[in-house]
């Protein structure tokens, strides 16, 4: 068995969603009533009754539950009986790498119809800033330190300046063009903060060295619920004419805290070892390019969750938009330039479109926009997509390859 | 705290900042490093006594030949290493560090090879860059002894 024989077995055929924004003035929600109304509506969205759904996958618990298996959450209050069904607990990657745990469970040929579900509410309850923390930092060894989160993440990114040539400038671009994606989407945390300037960037308070405030994703003032439905291909048309194939995927998870990427002595080559300057999306990339028989190349749309500007940079070069230290040069020459550029985060991504502390507002962008539906700015002609999602101080990475077409013989 | 007649079979009852995470603080496998922390000042790490790797003292095997910890011997590190890579924290997101901004944490890889998250001082924090020497010693923050680094005057 090879995976590329995978590759467009599998269909997403429905898509429900469900946001709270403050500005907007809905009603505060709690994470289950968040990902429970999203899940019905994507469930309608197929053309599908509840009952009709055999497996179940999750993301990890959003920040403001204390209930560890929250695929059980979403199970009973679904009351649905599934046949297959986990929490994908890999941090923030897991609300992506469910569509995998899907489309092996529908291709299983044992169930026909996959939910996945992600959803998080916790910039409404509680102190994310805090809270985070805590999270991804190593217990004994880390969080006395009192590390806030960018802190983790800055080790990367000062490595990267001193081991490559990137400048705060090149970081303050990627800031400033996403935040020209951001004006375009009615939901955007950013949108009414109007456009950004380098100088901006540049000139905003340092937070963590070397991350300026405007290099740092907000926390997205508000939830979102968001949910698929994957089946097998073959099935797809008859609930949509409009299904995105999943023609590829791939994951990699090389630590939990930061301090083991360099206690990595005999990863994958692609890795070059024990570093801060190639992250595990490097073979998840590889990996999802090998399965859809895709080069960097065959991608119209990026959606990446690297959540500072720095971090963007290397996502650019592990997810293969250019070689390994080129990104600085790469993003100066206009390569992910509003205009003309290669769109990425076409929403405005973490730094503008704000984060939703676990459901991922990028991977419904990746799926509206090869449906022809973005609530913001469409990309003419997008047809396929790349989706990587990270979780941990980038520590563990999940990479998807959609398409509207099925790919080899089925293409339509 | 004081880490002395601890049984590490047992372990202790722990908390991390404003929230308890169950097992996050020492554990048998890492009771050495924070009582020879406390006690001595002193960092000490697992070595390998199969291949050699000097590993971080949380390992329970060995990062290269996974050897179980029976093969992992606790040694006292020179105390030196070099900065890999740091960020100096200047927004105060916890109450408790409102008075200690900036402050500098770093990723220190010691000269035996094995790297530690710990706080890094100078007497100006603008002169910590990567690459540059620092020693060890220890000093108390959040009530518990913890690694910090000082940048080698120059010689």
């Amino acid at each position: 068995l090879k995976a590329s024989d995978l590759s467009g077995e599998a269909a997403i055929i429905g898509v429900g969603y469900n946001f709270v924004t403050k500005s907007f003035g809905e009603a505060r929600t709690s994470g289950v009533e968040l990902q429970t109304k999203a899940c019905v509506r994507a469930i309608k969205d197929a053309g599908l009754e509840p009952r009709q759904i055999e497996g179940l996958f999750t993301g990890r618990p959003p920040n403001e539950s204390i209930d560890p298996q929250w695929n059980m959450i979403m199970v009973d209050s679904l009351r649905i009986a599934p046949r297959a069904t986990t929490s994908v607990t890999t941090h923030g990657a897991g609300n992506l790498s469910q569509l995998k745990h899907a489309a092996l469970a529908v291709c299983s040929g044992q169930i026909d119809y996959a939910l996945c579900s992600s959803g998080s509410s916790a910039p409404l309850w509680m102190d994310s800033v805090q809270a985070n923390s805590f999270i991804e930092a190593d217990g004994q060894f880390e969080a006395p330190f009192s590390p806030i989160t960018p802190a983790l993440y800055a080790q990367w990114a000062s490595r990267y300046m001193y081991e490559y040539d990137i400048t705060p400038s090149d970081a303050a671009r990627v800031a400033v063009e996403h935040r020209k994606w951001a004006l375009q989407h009615p939901r955007a945390a950013m949108r009414a903060k109007g456009p950004l300037t380098e100088d901006d960037v540049l000139g905003s308070r340092l937070i963590a060295s070397p991350f300026h405030l405007l290099d740092c994703a907000p926390w997205y003032p508000g939830g979102l619920g968001l949910a698929f439905v994957v089946t097998r291909s073959d099935l797809a048309r008859e609930h949509t004419d409009k299904p995105i194939y999943l023609r590829g995927f791939g994951e990699c998870t090389t630590h939990e805290s930061i301090v083991g990427r360099l206690l990595l002595d005999d990863g994958p080559p692609a890795l070059g070892g024990a570093n801060l300057t190639t992250s595990g999306a490097a073979v998840a990339a590889a990996d999802a390019y090998d399965m859809a028989g895709w080069t960097s190349a065959d991608v119209d749309i990026v959606q990446t969750q690297a959540p500072f500007s720095y971090l963007i940079l290397m996502a650019l070069e592990d997810l293969g938009f250019c070689e390994k230290g080129d990104a600085g040069k790469f993003v100066r020459s206009g390569g992910i330039d509003y205009d003309g550029g290669l769109p990425v985060n076409t929403s405005g991504g973490m730094l503008s479109f704000g984060q939703p502390n676990n459901a991922n507002p990028l991977s419904l962008e990746a799926v509206q926009q090869l449906r022809n539906e973005a609530m913001g700015q469409q990309v003419g002609g997008a047809r396929n997509a790349l989706v990587h999602f990270h979780g941990g101080p980038f520590g563990t990475h999940a990479v998807v390859l959609l398409s509207a077409d099925r790919g080899g013989a089925g293409d339509s | 705290m004081d880490w002395s007649g601890i049984d590490w079979n047992l372990g202790v009852a722990l908390t991390a900042g404003p929230m308890s995470y169950g097992l996050v603080d020492a554990t048998p496998e890492t009771g050495v490093f924070w009582e020879k922390l406390a006690a001595e000042k002193a960092i000490y790490f697992k070595r390998c006594q199969l291949c050699g790797r000097a590993n971080h003292p949380r390992s329970v095997v060995c990062a290269r030949c996974h050897a179980e910890s029976a093969d992992l011997e606790w040694q006292a590190s020179s105390q030196l290493g070099t900065v890999y890579s740091f960020s100096t924290i200047h927004h105060a997101a916890f109450a408790s560090m409102a008075d200690q901004v900036p402050y500098t944490l770093g990723i220190v890889m010691l000269e035996e090879g094995f790297p530690l998250f710990a706080r890094i001082s100078s007497a100006d924090d603008q002169s910590v860059a990567i690459g540059v020497t620092v020693h060890a010693s220890a000093a108390l923050i959040s009530g518990k002894w913890m690694p910090v680094f000082a940048v080698q005057k120059s010689l």
